[in-house]
């Protein structure tokens, strides 16, 4: 058992590369100017507008709004989402997607094993737990938002479903890039689902073909080896990297910091000194490939 | 919504059993590996001594506050270690109104039963005046965040802080009647460390 020691030094003020424009606090008044559409985050106070979140004032055109700097996720129609099953209901599962309510995802909303269409029998509300059961992890897509903001979650299509073996990350669902897609077959050997909510799930590499006709019903309980393994490990702690040093995650950011972090052994990437190293690599190489 | 804590799905709790078996944790650290930790000393001022030690996503406060009292009639030439543990409810949702309570109780337990072995702490270099005045030693320690292995980073956090401690150096001098009076140096460089050499940490294993 190796313990690491350094000497003391000093705490690190965390360096902001591009300092933000238009800080704000709740309450704090943003414009006096009356001619502006009051966006998210904002209210009218007299005749000045306010902030009511701590955040960035963002102006397009005559709208201004703010946006938070530390938020529950809120959930957009199309959003791939990664998220814990809390509840067994009737014809439908409560889902935890770092949101300010539990998702919903009804029996309706699922495939049934074997692909087959069909309405769905009381047999299927009893056959629900042998599905999916408190704890388990499915990804789904955001098919509706109800008046109370609750998401309505669907697991449609056959790259959706119940998860299997691997490791879930949680992130800030600020720093997750909407791209096309959220499923990445990265070449260093293993998968990443970027959920928008936050939730980001690393797993042994998906075969295409395996999962045709399954939607998450098989599982694949087979011991993954350890090279995977440490693919895995290592690609968990460069998303954590990242993440705490504020860089935004997409599949280019995470395949950049993999490579910054060979030259580090595993464990090491969760030394913070480390961290920042692999961080300030992969901020650079990406600053160059779009400067 | 209640707490999700320590919720995983059966694949999950495979593979994380899986690794253990093959020495790789689900973060690359083998299976005997701590966290990074990093201590603090001299953190509060208004204490003979503290320390703020962060393992992990644990995060721990010690203080020592030391007073003048009188000691234990059985052990007259020893001084006093008084622990009191509190988990704070910011620390833990768990921890919530009297909930981090019995946690304390258990954490303090353990404190005690370490320190009253005789070869941990010398209690002697406390004693002021033998079955007269000692050292009492208040050690407080705050749980400000729990993430994971308490004991560890508790018994790390109290020594360092006993090893931070500096009591003043007491001169004893008698006056004309026979009293005996106790002067304190007015000196804060005048002052006298701990001996923590033997002071034991707790290292906490888990079979899965």
């Amino acid at each position: 058992m190796a313990v690491h020691i350094t000497l003391p030094e000093s705490r690190k003020k965390s360096a902001v590369p591009d300092a933000p424009k238009h800080l704000v606090t709740p309450g704090d008044v943003i414009t006096t100017d009356t001619g502006y559409m009051r966006g998210h985050g904002t209210y009218m106070d007299d005749d000045k507008l306010k902030a009511s979140l701590a955040g960035v004032v963002e102006r397009v055109n005559k709208l201004i709004c703010v946006q938070p700097l530390k938020t529950r996720y809120n959930g957009e129609i199309g959003d791939v989402v990664v998220g814990r099953v809390t509840e067994v209901g009737q014809r439908r599962w409560r889902v935890d997607v770092n949101s300010r309510l539990d998702a919903v995802l009804m029996l309706s909303a699922v495939n049934l094993p074997g692909g087959e269409l069909r309405r769905r029998s009381a047999e299927d509300e009893l056959m629900m737990r042998e599905y999916l059961q408190e704890g388990d992890l499915i990804s789904a897509e955001v098919q509706a938002i109800f008046h109370d903001g609750a998401l309505s979650l669907h697991t449609r299509s056959l790259k959706y479903g119940k998860l299997s073996q691997g490791v879930m990350v949680q992130v800030s669902p600020s720093l997750v890039k909407r791209r096309k897609t959220h499923f990445h077959n990265l070449p260093c050997g293993a998968s990443v689902i970027l959920g928008n909510n936050g939730y980001v799930w690393v797993s042994p590499t998906i075969n295409d073909e395996k999962t045709e006709s399954s939607g998450g019903y098989e599982q694949d309980l087979e011991p993954v080896p350890s090279t995977d393994r440490e693919v895995i490990a290592r690609l968990r702690n460069c998303i954590l990297a990242l993440a705490t040093h504020k860089l935004l995650l997409y599949d280019t950011s995470v395949l950049y910091a993999y490579e910054a972090s060979r030259q580090h052994q595993v464990k090491d990437l969760l030394q913070p000194d480390i961290a920042e190293k692999v961080a300030d690599d992969t901020r650079q190489r990406l600053q160059m490939e779009s400067g | 919504m209640s707490s999700t804590l320590g919720v995983l799905s059966d694949a999950e709790r495979l593979f994380i059993v899986h690794g253990v078996q093959d020495d790789l944790r689900s973060d690359g650290r083998a299976c005997e590996d701590y966290r990074h930790v990093e201590v603090e000393t001299d953190v509060v001022s208004n204490t003979s001594g503290s320390a703020r030690l962060r393992l992990g996503n644990t995060d721990i406060l010690v203080g020592v506050k030391a007073e003048m009292g009188e000691p234990d009639p059985g052990r007259p030439k020893e001084g006093k270690l008084e622990f009191f543990v509190d988990c704070s409810a910011n620390a833990s949702p768990e921890f919530e109104g009297r909930g981090g309570e019995e946690l304390a109780i258990e954490v303090s337990n353990a404190l005690q039963r370490i320190f009253s072995s005789k070869s941990t702490l010398d209690l002697t270099a406390l004693c002021i005046i033998p079955a007269g005045q000692c050292w009492v030693l208040f050690v407080d320690v705050l749980v400000l965040e729990c993430g994971g292995n308490l004991f560890d980073a508790v018994s790390l956090a109290v020594k360092a802080a006993l090893f931070s401690t500096r009591l003043p150096t007491v001169i004893v001098t008698a006056d004309d009647e026979g009293q005996q009076e106790i002067e304190l140096s007015d000196d804060p460089y005048d002052v006298k460390r701990l001996d923590v050499d033997n002071v034991p940490l707790i290292v906490t294993l888990s079979k899965v």
